[in-house]
């Protein structure tokens, strides 16, 4: 619960303009209440980010397929002053690893909005290539949405992966 | 091998703590709405890296962590020198040269601020190995050492320890060569030495050898890749 307000002041922001945002209090909640539901009703959800010294939350990262997605997509959220520090690219890492090792899935989608240049950053950092060709949101366009596409490294985890 | 088995009783439990609580070098992940049930259980598995982060790495590979044995959230009693602690392949089974090795390697920590890894496999908690840069008085230059245990074979873990060590020591720490002595009949440690893109030096010499007929490999950035291909196998 002490995550809900910290996540609402980035939500209810105008930070929240390439997530369809700023929400009111009712569609902040019903967003990071579908996040923590996610995990009983699909296995994969958010986490929340905190900072290791001081345990501020930083943001968040999830592994979500609401049912208007048609594949599972990795999303990041990052609060109000804790930019420039990588936060976000080592957070959705390790999230990616584990979607990878925990989820056994191969690839998972980043949707990004046109313009959202700090999330298609963190997109490329982490590996990810643009992919025209998937299949968007229910409801979307390319005008409204980039995909970006991670894969994961070579399945045995052995020297290919890293060579 | 009862070790081995008894410690993997609950691999459900030991499963969830891992896996859903990531931390690493300057974050914590908890899942979303647990953060008090969280950040305990991430504690208890060594995942927070609050305390930890500022004396000693932690690496994180695709299957494995890589833990200083010195820190103190390692448990190096249990992992190496309890009597019902997994085996090393290729090492004499001698119990009272054990201690002195495993105390010598965290010894090494203290003395330099680096040194071998335990290596632990992700899904299971368990030790299998140990893989790191080592450098006691009398050799002639910091060797990237590996040692598998019975618990880690056959399933590449050395090669991937290997291949995280490097990345942290090539990307993170600093470092610009490394070499491995390898014996010339070690063929399994050669082939790894390639496939990590070792080259092949002089045969070597100095008093204090472990094994004769050792040959340098030496280890170079260039031979590695760096950039998001190399992040994703590596946080520090």
């Amino acid at each position: 619960m002490s995550d809900f307000a910290p996540l609402h002041d980035v939500l209810g922001s105008d930070r929240a303009r390439y997530m369809g945002g700023p929400f009111s209090l009712k569609d902040s909640w019903q967003t990071v209440a579908a996040e923590v539901g996610s995990w009983s009703l699909l296995g994969h959800g958010s986490w929340a980010i905190e900072r290791a010294d001081d345990g501020a939350l930083v943001g968040q990262v999830g592994i979500n397929k609401p049912a208007h997605y048609p594949e599972a997509e990795i999303g990041w959220t990052l609060c109000s002053g804790f930019e420039g520090n990588g936060y976000i690219t080592e957070a959705a890492a390790a999230a990616l690893l584990w979607a990878w090792s925990e989820m056994g899935a191969s690839s998972l989608v980043s949707y990004i909005t046109p313009g959202n240049s700090r999330s298609v950053s963190v997109a490329e950092r982490l590996g990810g290539k643009p992919d025209l060709a998937a299949p968007l949101p229910l409801g979307e366009t390319s005008e409204d949405t980039i995909v970006y596409r991670h894969f994961a490294p070579d399945c045995d985890g052995g020297m290919e992966a890293y060579a | 091998m009862t070790s081995h088995l008894s410690r993997t009783a609950q691999p459900g439990a030991a499963r969830n703590r891992l896996t859903e609580n990531y931390a690493v070098s300057s974050i914590l992940l908890h899942r979303m709405g647990e953060k008090d049930a969280g950040r305990p259980a991430a504690r208890a598995m060594g995942y927070d890296m609050k305390d930890a982060q500022r004396r000693y790495p932690r690496l994180v590979s695709k299957r494995l962590m890589l833990i200083s044995p010195a820190d103190p959230e390692f448990d190096a009693q249990a992992a190496f020198l309890a009597p019902d602690a997994p085996r090393f392949i290729n090492v004499a089974d001698d119990a009272d040269s054990l201690w002195w090795s495993i105390a010598t390697i965290i010894g090494h920590w203290h003395l330099h601020g680096y040194g071998l890894f335990a290596v632990v496999e992700r899904s299971t908690g368990d030790t299998v190995g140990l893989v790191g840069p080592w450098f006691p008085k009398g050799w002639p230059e910091p060797e990237l050492s590996w040692h598998l245990m019975e618990t880690g074979e056959g399933k590449g873990y050395a090669s991937e320890a290997v291949q995280c060590v490097l990345d942290w020591l090539f990307n993170a720490a600093g470092w610009d060569t490394i070499v491995s002595y390898v014996p010339e009949e070690n063929t399994a440690s050669i082939a790894l030495a390639r496939r990590a893109g070792a080259q092949p030096e002089r045969l070597v010499s100095f008093p204090l050898q472990p094994a004769p007929g050792l040959r340098c490999w030496r280890h170079s950035p260039a031979a590695r890749r760096s950039g998001p291909e190399a992040a994703r196998g590596l946080l520090h």
